[in-house]
């Protein structure tokens, strides 16, 4: 498995930073949302799947470090809104994208807050790699630019249209 | 209208180069089919029954000359030389080559136009009412509000995976012509003492199950449209199901929770985006309307001129397309001209690329250069002004433009059904085009008064049978073409479903069936009784009775 995460620590959930990636054995999977519930001391990580109700851990966001999310087909977005209502909650941690997502989809992933992405080959980590390297321009803010464009437009007069 | 500023450009050029790049990656098998579908999806490609179908975005209807002709050039270079108006209003090209559509989105977006959002599982393009900024009975003009509304959708990165597609529709009429009420969201804008508010209605829709939205939230400050709208649309991304593609859309969602519990999840996610800075800026619904100001309008008097008085009265065919092809305008001397695509022998909403530069060229010589395409396929010149309408009438007849038939029985929604889609039942465009024929007396139309039929071939809906006050329906019945026929639909603010007549009937029927529909109504009518009011008061039986009696 290939792994691309974020090298910076970041302050601001809404900062994005450069990725490297790195060929470093996965580590262990973090514990299901089920198992942490039960789980007495809790662990600092957690993964989420589609469909789960995640509210148990909006008061302990500041305790985690890792939130993984699985998105166990590429069409199913519901992980999109899992990240960017975890960051606006203000989690500021790694948050991974697992699973079946393709790398068509990374811009978003990553405007949605996902900083780290657990690839299935070196070749797509690094398609993925160069794609985030390139600056695009969009209308909304997210995580990497927090206003969005109407805020930041730099109006032209009418004439120079 | 709207112009792009190089912001604008730069968002449509990354995604042409974008596209380029992921339809070469298809072409080359580094993609693979199912990856590939719902990125072309996203940008109005859709594979169907004979080649590609290319949808281009008309964002809520409004469209320049320059970009009609750019239109009618693509149609002639990468397709067959005509176009298709949608009753989403936007326009079609049923021929491209899948290798050439990135050629074609290049092209469309030198004239700031796209297919980005057009299909797929996303927020589609964003209607309203077509006469937006020139009808009467208007709290504001939508416009605006819709362009603020398109950028926040362009390639939102939360949305473009949903569980289904999302429409959203604008009015700010007392009469409804966006459909408010039959799509995902509805929006309905009024002025109120502390600014621009809105009611938001949810959950409505055609297709398989057809459903009149509900009042979501009244009242709601225009500025927090965009942070409500993300709310509404994030619980819909979280919890509508993602099991059957038929109960997918948010609508089968607010009915299964509730309104009211729909509507609670909806508050903690607003919750989260209330004063922030989703909040739209004072400064950008000025920058944004600037582009919607009115054109330089002549002084007129509202009186219709005597050389105008006189053609009238003198020339009966240009009498009757006035009466109704066009309609009064809020600017006195001013009429707004409806150019109908219905005419006989084509397929309702079909265009020819030289009809397509023509009205382009009509448009800048009589209205201001822009023009609009509406939700019933039809094209709008909507600045003419009255004492230029006999020039422009014989322009559009020698077109083949000028047919009068707005709002009668000739005007019908029609979707492309069995010649072209591959989803179809049964086709639609024969059926249309066999009852065009059947009642080519234009007299007997007339008399008939304002009726709305409406065709789709399957239950997905596109021709919007529901909501006609005659719907017909393609069925298959044993692997054999069948049509089902409904009653008493109808759009606007008394929405409502038509209701089924009884047993289908075999598509050589339907003309029949249809004139003994018509003939029930012209002998019961009282006076001036329209169509659907007829029906209202006397009921569907006797249309029954009329139908069935003699078929068994
Ligand atoms: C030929 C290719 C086409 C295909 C494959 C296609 C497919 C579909 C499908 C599958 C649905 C149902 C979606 C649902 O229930 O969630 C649908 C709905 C719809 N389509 Fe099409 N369609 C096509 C052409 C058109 C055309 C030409 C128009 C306009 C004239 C159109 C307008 C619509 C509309 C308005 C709906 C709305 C139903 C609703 O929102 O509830 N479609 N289409
Ligand atoms: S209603 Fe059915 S037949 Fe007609 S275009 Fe839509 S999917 Fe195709």
């Amino acid at each position: 498995m290939q792994h691309l995460t974020s090298t910076e620590t970041h302050t601001d959930p809404y900062q994005f930073s450069v990725f490297t990636p790195s060929t470093t054995e996965p580590h262990a999977a973090a514990p299901g949302l089920r198992d942490w519930i039960d789980a007495d001391i809790k662990p600092s990580r957690v993964t989420i799947a589609p469909g789960e109700d995640f509210a148990v851990l909006f008061d302990q966001l500041h305790k985690l470090q890792a939130i993984e999310i699985q998105f166990p087909v590429f069409t199913d977005g519901r992980g999109f809104s899992t990240a960017r209502e975890l960051r606006e909650r203000g989690y500021t941690g790694t948050l991974q994208a697992t699973g079946a997502f393709i790398t068509d989809q990374i811009e978003y992933l990553s405007r949605c807050g996902f900083n780290a992405f657990e690839f299935q080959s070196a070749s797509h980590a690094k398609v993925a790699q160069v794609r985030l390297a390139q600056a695009r321009e969009v209308y909304q803010g997210d995580a990497r630019q927090p206003l969005p464009l109407f805020r930041r437009r730099i109006s032209q007069t009418r004439e120079t249209l | 209208m709207y112009q792009y500023d190089h912001y604008d450009q730069a968002i449509v050029d990354q995604r042409v180069a974008q596209f380029k790049d992921q339809t070469q990656r298809f072409l080359r098998g580094e993609l693979s089919a199912d990856e590939y579908q719902p990125l072309r999806l996203q940008n109005g490609l859709y594979i169907q029954r004979h080649a590609p179908m290319l949808r281009i975005a008309v964002p809520y209807g409004m469209i320049s000359s320059d970009q009609l002709r750019a239109v009618a050039e693509i149609t002639r270079k990468y397709d067959r030389g005509y176009a298709h108006i949608s009753t989403r209003q936007n326009i079609q090209i049923n021929w491209p080559e899948l290798e050439r559509v990135p050629d074609i989105l290049a092209d469309l977006s030198r004239v700031q136009m796209h297919a980005i959002q057009t299909s797929g599982n996303c927020i589609r393009n964003i209607t309203t009412d077509q006469f937006a900024g020139v009808i009467d009975g208007e709290q504001l003009d939508p416009r605006p509000y819709c362009e603020i509304l398109r950028q926040w959708s362009t390639l939102h990165p939360e949305f473009a995976f949903l569980p289904r597609k999302f429409k959203i529709a604008i009015s700010s009429n007392t009469t409804d012509r966006a459909a408010i009420l039959a799509h995902d969201v509805g929006i309905e804008l009024k002025r109120a003492s502390k600014g621009v508010v809105a009611d938001i209605y949810v959950g409505g829709g055609l297709g398989r199950t057809p459903i009149i939205g509900s009042l979501l939230k009244a009242n709601l400050p225009a500025e927090d449209l965009i942070g409500y709208l993300e709310a509404v649309i994030r619980v819909y991304n979280q919890f509508g199901r993602r099991d059957n593609k038929y109960k997918a859309r948010i609508k089968i969602l607010a009915k299964a929770m509730g309104i009211e519990a729909f509507g609670a999840k909806v508050d903690v996610q607003w919750a989260l985006k209330k004063q922030s800075d989703l909040q739209i800026t004072e400064s950008e619904v000025e920058r944004v309307s600037a582009y919607f100001s009115a054109p330089d309008y002549q002084n007129f008097d509202a009186e219709l001129p005597s050389n105008l008085q006189s053609r009238l009265s003198e020339n009966r065919l240009f009498a009757r397309w006035f009466e109704k092809n066009t309609l009064t305008h809020r600017q006195p001397g001013y009429r707004i001209v409806n150019v109908a695509l219905k005419s006989a022998g084509i397929a309702p909403g079909d265009i020819t690329h030289t009809q397509l530069d023509a009205l382009a060229q009509l448009a800048d010589r009589f209205s201001f250069g822009e023009l609009r395409t509406t939700h019933q396929q039809n094209i709008v010149l909507a600045d003419v002004a009255q004492n230029q309408l006999y020039e422009l009438w014989l322009a559009l007849q020698m077109h083949e433009l000028a047919a009068p038939v707005i709002g009668t029985l000739h005007d019908m929604i029609c979707c492309p059904g069995g010649d072209f889609c591959s989803l179809a039942n049964a086709k639609s465009i024969p059926i249309a085009q066999a009852i065009q024929a059947r009642f080519d007396d234009l007299d007997y139309v007339y008399d008939l008064g304002p009726i709305e039929l409406n065709i789709s071939g399957c239950m997905n809906a596109c021709g919007h049978h529901h909501i006609g006050h005659i719907g017909i329906l393609g069925v298959d019945k044993k692997g054999r073409e069948f049509y089902q026929v409904a009653l008493g639909g109808r759009q606007g603010r008394e929405a409502s479903i038509g209701k089924i007549l009884g047993p289908s009937f075999g598509a050589e029927d339907m003309p029949d069936v249809i004139a003994k529909i018509l003939d029930v109504y012209v002998s019961q009518r009282l006076d001036e009784e329209t169509f659907i009011h007829t029906y209202d008061r006397i009921g569907i039986d006797p249309f029954k009775e009329a139908v069935y009696a003699t078929s068994h």
